[in-house]
């Protein structure tokens, strides 16, 4: 999957309508739960996918994390993760006009494709954990996002 | 051995002695008697050529501030010391009430995760963390607090400011039950300033060190171009 096709893959409205349906049709919390140890295990490359769209600051990310999944991830976990994103050298901070105590972060640009390149076999890797689970099982039909 | 980390401090303890590793110290005095950089310069020279990680978590200033107050006397931020900022969050999130303790249990896990050689963790400091916690619980909170931090083995420096000599003077011999972070620590170290008729001289003294014996002596404290050091008893 190219950058567009990762892109494209995380347009909130899409991840939104998908798991809400998901959790209707399941009606049960075992989906919710995976989706919890899933964002968990997974924060850097959630976050990571999502400063790569825009610059956020560590309440929109929590807010994003939330509005995409429902899935609500401590505060003390998302700024650490941010300033050690940015020790890394992985995220830059930077500050608005007329609101200067607001950091956002976003992709570094020297680091942009070295993150693109770990997004991308993050979803390559998971698409062929998933279809070989789907083959396993002889699923008829999930959820697009499957 | 914290005790070598800062010239002069070994005299504060007999020998075989320092402060023990998972201790939670109390780094307690007034305005301006360098609590926060006596802390800084201690971690940065117990993390320099160390595999150790710390953390310095903040609610007083930024870490830009931090670096450039730590460097104008000649203290080094190491790579592996990691500064975390308690008032971007605030701010972002100003118009909820924070559960500070769960927020810094978080904190500290993600660390502990990344970097399995966590060993130090300090925060500055307790007035500011007072500020936010529902007065009425504060002694229970703080137990909670203290005990989350002797669970994940860390040696934790908490800092402590006290307003004024009169006001420090209060807190020693006010209740307990009401400053409990004095009988929750294994370790309290005072910093302060004596003053004589020709100068004023910064201090360092131990007043409470668990499974250590140490000097209840006065040292004097003096910031020197590569640091704090510590000289002989002020007396």
């Amino acid at each position: 999957m190219d950058k567009q096709g990762i892109m494209e893959s995380h347009q909130s409205s899409v991840i939104i309508s998908d798991f809400n349906s998901l959790c209707v049709e399941d009606s049960n919390q075992e989906v919710q739960t995976y989706m919890e140890e899933i964002i968990k295990s997974n924060l850097e490359v959630v976050t990571l996918s999502m400063l790569c769209e825009k610059p956020m600051s560590g309440h929109d990310i929590i807010r994003g994390i939330f509005s995409r999944y429902m899935v609500l991830i401590s505060q003390g976990t998302v700024y650490s993760l941010l300033y050690s994103l940015k020790e890394d050298g992985k995220v830059l901070s930077i500050s608005n006009k007329g609101d200067m105590r607001t950091k956002k972060y976003i992709c570094a640009g020297n680091k942009i494709k070295e993150t693109q390149t770990k997004l991308i076999r993050f979803v390559d890797t998971m698409e062929y954990f998933l279809q070989s689970i789907k083959k396993e099982l002889h699923v008829q039909k999930l959820p697009d996002r499957f | 051995m914290f005790k070598n980390c800062l010239t002069g401090f070994d005299e504060l303890f007999a020998p075989e002695c320092d402060i023990p590793a998972g201790s939670v110290v109390l780094v307690t005095g007034i305005e301006g008697s360098l609590k926060s950089s006596f802390v800084f310069n201690l971690i940065s020279n117990y993390l320099a050529g160390s595999n150790s990680h710390a953390v310095y978590a903040t609610m007083e200033e930024t870490e830009e501030s931090y670096i450039r107050n730590m460097t104008s006397i000649g203290i080094k931020k190491m790579d592996n010391m990691h500064i975390f900022d308690y008032r971007d969050m605030r701010h972002e999130f100003k118009d909820v009430v924070p559960d500070m303790i769960k927020i810094t249990e978080d904190m500290i896990n993600f660390y502990t995760n990344k970097y399995p050689d966590l060993s130090i963790f300090a925060f500055d400091s307790l007035n500011a963390l007072y500020s936010v916690l529902p007065p009425e619980n504060l002694r229970k909170i703080m137990y909670h607090f203290f005990s989350m931090l002797r669970e994940k083995g860390l040696t934790a420096f908490l800092i402590l400011e006290t307003s004024s000599r009169e006001k420090h003077s209060s807190i020693w011999n006010s209740d307990p039950m009401e400053r409990p972070e004095f009988f929750l620590a294994d370790g309290v170290i005072e910093l302060g300033m004596i003053e004589t008729t020709e100068n004023v001289k910064r201090y360092i003294q131990i007043r409470k060190m668990r499974a250590a014996n140490h000097s209840m002596k006065k040292y004097q404290l003096v910031v020197e171009k590569d640091g704090i050091h510590v000289f002989g008893s002020v007396y």
